[in-house]
């Protein structure tokens, strides 16, 4: 056992504006305008706007600039995952978190102790961004969206084939997959590509930029149509993919077995009451966040003896995490949640 | 297990019938005998197996599962099935996952006390939406909107026959169903059905605009009064007595007194009066399909009404009431019967061809139905009855109440019901409302503050010994909602009991 000079909870304390790395004087994923900030991914709930200095990805710095407009009010830094750079006293680096493009874990080093903040992460491949990569700690900080032991992701090919499976049954109706635009989108245009789908896939016009970005970065979507608002969808697409946000109002006819097929993808459709309520016809569970096992796996690859718990369901997570001999510790952060899933 | 588990999580999820139709068609496209058959039992619930009940359920979730964890999922999902099915830590099992077949010979057989560990050794077989729908199944709560009625729908469609068809085949047809899968693909013959009571699909009558009748001929044309209620075909022959629904399911034991007095041989076509009230229910016969032994349905309508006459005054028993011919002379006449059909308790006209056949399946042109013109009230929505399966609005039937007044104010009694069709109403701001105006849910029953005015179209009233009211709306559809009226503008039971024949 290292001798620990400055124990973390001394240091990286949970405050109203995010969690505040004392001995560097700086955010990682504030909710509110901070002089510093370090970013985990450009989901909107944990890249906002206004900051006076960002460190974070490439891409995530690609992605803000898209969404915002403008990164930060000084040039932001763009780190290389495993680049160290010094904050005040802290060694900060970023390590994949295989959540979206661009997403990592902030590897914190102070004091002794090193402490990974994950920000939101899977474990499963994803085509579109590296694969997380467990970094040994002291402290392990977890996201806790999916954390009860009910969500267990199944194999995201098979849901997708069940997509597909589905339009050999509704050859003549157009499949309306509910995605939000960054993440979910990309990945589900992905995993219909590797599942051999190779006809233009058609996107809400909000969706073009994100998707042109992941292309300049490298991920392949294969061809892509971008929908023109004055299209009357049901003459013209029966029988073609189209993604959308899942709140889309589009100019499609509604009437059961002849509209669109309303698909939707995500990790909390896993509950019937939820797949139900949404209009939803056929619901995939298909999530960009680590389910229940996913997370213990985590726990114990990164082999920290402690865990801290920042967003989500973190009671049975910490009930779960404490009969197997962690350290647990729920921070209650407020303010995450609700983009990408 | 599988395709039958991802058919019946689509049937949940399905936004109307003929999405059903399709995923039902499909899947006895790639299923094989006789797990098709057996699905189509389970969908049905025609299967005869002890229950699967909650207390068993919990203790077969206790066995396995943290109960810290149980709970906090369980408050999560709600429903029990589905967090056993959902948490379950399946062991490495050797057994090969079950299919529908499987599932419903097994536990036919099993007694009541050995459920749990059949349905345990299973359940390590399977994943978990497989785990859900085992479990459902085992509880007898398959409910996925598949009516009888929407099964013949389906097999219609799979084996590109009309629905006439199947409906003919369908008392008499049972598990695994195997011949009739395989004729419906086209491997083999039409399953004969012969000497039973069976069914014969029922005529049915055009909604006939009033303007085909421009010139009734009273030589050509015989009227009657529509009558309402169920539609019955009483099947007696060769001492068995079946009564059938119009789509063919055999509906005898609603109807034992009718059984007892079938003393006659032969196919009568006929319709029983309002919901189940005994003591005004008149049963009105009006065509005869098969007399004897002889099917006499090629025979024109003028030589049936005949046979029909003697039959009747063969058998002697007042339960069997003749449908009267209705005589007219013009158009004049028609128009005027058509007015006065509602005070007469009828919910309308029909003109038959006098030398029509009896043809069974959609209209043919021979038969001409000219409904009574509604009429409107204004009531409150009382309760919803949702759909199997479903908390929707549109395919939920609502409850209806009209203001009785009494010495200490104004009591809402219901007169009625009506299925929520999306046409007329705003599903999603009706749902919110039910959302936010629950008072309390009882199963499948939401009942909601008595707030929000419904306007109905009816065709008559009738009296209900039984009921609070007194009497009860027929033939009642909501047209519109009401958001911006309050509820004490509704009408009242003084209104309503005018109308009484």
């Amino acid at each position: 056992m290292r001798p620990r000079a400055a124990p973390p909870e001394s240091w990286l304390l949970p405050r109203p504006k995010g969690l505040y790395v004392v001995p560097g004087d700086f955010y990682i994923d504030p909710t509110h305008v901070v002089d510093t900030a370090v970013i985990t991914h450009g989901h909107g709930d944990h890249a906002r706007p206004g900051h006076r200095r960002v460190a974070a990805t490439a891409e995530t710095l690609a992605i803000m600039r898209v969404r915002l407009g403008k990164t930060s009010k000084e040039p932001a830094t763009a780190l290389r995952f495993g680049e160290r750079l010094r904050i005040g006293d802290v060694s900060v680096w970023l390590a994949p978190a295989g959540h979206v493009l661009g997403s990592a874990q902030v590897v914190l080093e102070y004091g002794g102790s090193r402490v990974v903040v994950s920000g939101d992460y899977k474990r499963r491949a994803d085509p579109t961004c590296p694969a997380f990569e467990p970094v040994p700690c002291d402290v392990f900080v977890t996201e806790a969206t999916f954390g009860l032991p009910l969500f267990q992701h199944p194999d995201d090919a098979e849901e997708t084939g069940r997509l597909l499976r589905s339009m050999e049954i509704f050859p003549d109706r157009p499949h309306l997959v509910g995605a939000y635009a960054l993440g979910k989108a990309q990945r589900m245009i992905a995993l219909l590509r590797r599942a051999g789908y190779e006809r233009a896939i058609h996107i809400h016009p909000s969706f073009a930029p994100l998707c042109d970005l992941y292309q300049r970065f490298g991920v392949p979507l294969g061809a892509l149509k971008t929908l023109s608002p004055e299209v009357t969808m049901a003459e013209t697409l029966g029988g073609e993919i189209i993604l959308a946000p899942p709140s889309a109002p589009l100019a499609m006819p509604m009437e059961p077995g002849r509209g669109p097929v309303r698909v939707g993808a995500s990790g909390w459709l896993r509950v019937q009451s939820h797949s139900r309520k949404q209009g939803i016809e056929l619901p995939l569970v298909i999530s960009d966040h680590a389910d229940w096992n996913e997370l213990f796996r985590t726990f114990e690859d990164v082999g920290a003896p402690e865990i801290w718990v920042t967003h989500g369901r973190e009671d049975a997570i910490v009930h779960h995490a404490n009969s197997l001999g962690f350290k647990t510790r729920a921070l209650r952060l407020i303010g995450y949640g609700g983009e990408d899933e | 297990m599988k395709l039958f588990a991802e058919l019946f999580d689509r049937l949940a999820h399905a936004p109307g019938d003929d999405v059903r139709v399709e995923l039902l068609a499909d899947y006895f496209r790639q299923t094989p005998d006789p797990d098709r058959g057996a699905a189509l039992s389970l969908l049905l619930d025609k299967v005869d197996f002890p229950r699967l009940s909650p207390a068993m359920l919990r203790k077969l979730g206790s066995r396995r599962l943290d109960q810290t964890l149980f709970g906090m999922s369980k408050d999560f999902i709600k429903d029990l099935a589905e967090t056993v099915a959902l948490l379950w830590p399946a062991r490495v099992s050797n057994r090969i996952a079950p299919g529908p077949d499987e599932v419903l010979a097994t536990l036919s057989l099993a007694p009541r006390a050995d459920l749990p560990e059949i349905i345990e050794a299973w359940l390590d077989t399977i994943g978990p939406v497989e785990r859900w729908v085992l479990l459902m199944v085992a509880s007898r709560r398959l409910r996925a909107g598949v009516t009888p009625d929407l099964m013949r729908r389906a097999l219609a469609a799979f084996g590109g026959v009309p629905v006439t068809e199947i409906e003919e085949l369908w008392d008499a047809l049972e598990r695994p169903y195997s011949g009739l899968f395989q004729w419906l693909e086209g491997r083999g013959g039409r399953p004969t059905v012969t000497g039973v009571a069976r069914f014969h699909a029922m005529m049915r009558g055009h909604a006939g605009p009033p303007v085909m009748l421009s010139p009734p001929d009273p030589s050509a044309f015989l009227a009657e009064w529509i009558w309402r209620g169920r539609r019955l075909q009483l099947s007696a022959r060769g001492g068995r007595r079946k009564i059938f629904s119009e789509g063919g399911d055999e509906v005898s034991a609603d109807y034992p007194e009718i059984v007892r007095a079938m003393n006659f041989e032969g196919v009568l076509d006929a319709v029983v009066s309002a919901a189940g009230e005994k003591a005004e229910s008149g049963l009105r016969v009006f065509d005869v399909l098969v007399d004897g032994a002889e099917d006499i349905r090629d025979q024109p309508l003028s030589a049936r009404r005949e046979r029909l006459g003697a039959l009747l005054a063969r058998i002697g028993d007042p339960v069997f009431e003749l449908s009267p011919e209705i005589r007219f002379r013009g158009p004049e006449d028609l128009r005027r019967l058509h007015r006065e059909c509602r005070e007469r308790g009828a919910g309308g006209l029909i003109l038959k061809r006098r030398d029509g056949r009896y043809i069974s399946g959609p209209a043919t042109g021979d038969w001409f139905r000219w409904p009574s013109t509604p009429r409107i009230a204004e009531a409150v929505l009382m309760y919803m009855h949702h759909a199997r399966g479903t908390r929707t609005a549109i395919g939920a039937e609502a409850t209806f109440g009209v203001w009785r007044h009494a010495a200490d104010g104004p009591k809402l009694v219901s007169v009625g019901k009506a299925v929520l069709d999306g046409s007329v109403i705003d599903a999603g701001r009706l749902e919110q409302w039910v959302r936010d105006n629950t008072i309390r849910r009882h199963g499948p029953v939401t009942e909601v503050v008595p707030a929000l005015v419904v306007e109905l179209a009816y065709h008559g009233v009738d009296r209900a010994a039984r009921r609070k009211a007194g009497l009860v709306l027929a033939d009642v559809s909501a047209t519109a909602i009401r958001w911006e009226k309050p509820a004490s503008d509704a009408v009242t039971l003084k209104d309503l009991e005018r109308l009484l024949p």
